[in-house]
């Protein structure tokens, strides 16, 4: 897939999943390479923007074993952003599907 | 490559970061490998799963830069306006001082120079009419002169006509290079 393209649609995958429920990052890597195929790497730096964005913040929490995890959870500012990103993927996906259906349906 | 080799990797490549942004973001890496250890995946499992760090590296440096750029924008350009205007000022005063006066007399001096050329040109022309009319003069010195002022004031034209061209062009350079100095292309 397109690396630029997969870029936003990752972006829009870690908001609907912290939306879900706040999670750390290597619950959200686990969460997101299940479904699709990324360089785990790359979650980092974009979690770090949306935080900067204030789309999301962050808080430390103790866990059973190991050190502590940092969670992130969705801002309502952030929530706002997540849900236009919906609509977009919504509207961009139905058209694509279209001319699918239009260009290679009829074979 | 371990665990080990890749933080230090990381770390390497993102020197240019500040310290404090560039620990936060390590700590991210090392909990990631912490977590997914005690997940029970090996060191090379993980590494292969977050990307060489290399790219990682990359896209963290490219995320950055976006955001200096978004940033540096309007702080950007006031202190440009500012540094534009005390130039323009600079400039200003060093041409009023030391550039305009001795262009204004070069430029001054070409022009008289016209004024000798007409002269010369329109002498012989009356010193003939008088000579025509009146019969004031030797024929022969009178011809023979108004022959050579004639060529000499033709002459003088086309070369002061170059030089004009030339200090035209000088001028024209030296004033865009002014505006280039103060627009900071220089």
């Amino acid at each position: 897939m397109n690396a630029q393209f997969k870029k936003g649609v990752l972006e829009l995958c870690v908001l609907v999943l912290i939306h879900q429920k706040d999670q750390y990052g290597y619950e959200l890597a686990q969460n997101i390479s299940k479904k699709i195929e990324i360089a785990e790497g790359s979650l980092y730096p974009l979690l770090r923007r949306l935080t900067k964005e204030e789309y999301c913040t962050t808080y430390l929490a103790e866990s059973k074993e190991g050190p502590p995890r940092k969670y992130y959870t969705l801002t309502p500012k952030g929530k706002v952003y997540m849900d236009f990103l919906i609509e977009d993927w919504n509207h961009f996906s139905g058209y694509v599907n279209n001319l699918i259906e239009e260009g290679v349906g009829n074979e | 490559m371990n665990k080990v080799e890749y933080l230090n990797e990381l770390k390497s490549r993102l020197s240019s970061l500040p310290e404090q942004e560039r620990d936060e973001i390590l700590y991210d890496y090392e909990e990631h490998f912490e977590v997914a250890l005690r997940d029970g995946k090996t060191e090379l499992d993980i590494i292969n799963e977050l990307g060489s760090p290399n790219k990682v590296a990359h896209e963290i440096l490219m995320e950055f830069s976006e955001e200096q750029n978004g940033k540096g924008d309007q702080s950007q350009t006031s202190s440009n306006v500012a540094r534009m205007v005390l130039l323009a000022i600079a400039l200003i005063f060093i041409n009023v001082t030391f550039i305009l006066g001795p262009v204004a007399a070069v430029i001054g001096a070409y022009f008289s120079l016209y004024g000798v050329v007409i002269t010369i040109g329109v002498a012989p022309i009356i010193a003939l009419v008088h000579l025509f009319l009146y019969g004031v003069g030797n024929v022969f010195v009178i011809l023979f002169s108004a022959l050579f002022t004639l060529s000499l004031a033709t002459l003088m034209t086309v070369g002061l006509i170059y030089v004009g061209k030339w200090m035209y062009i000088g001028l024209k350079k030296y004033v865009i290079f002014n505006i280039q100095v103060v627009k900071g292309e220089r």
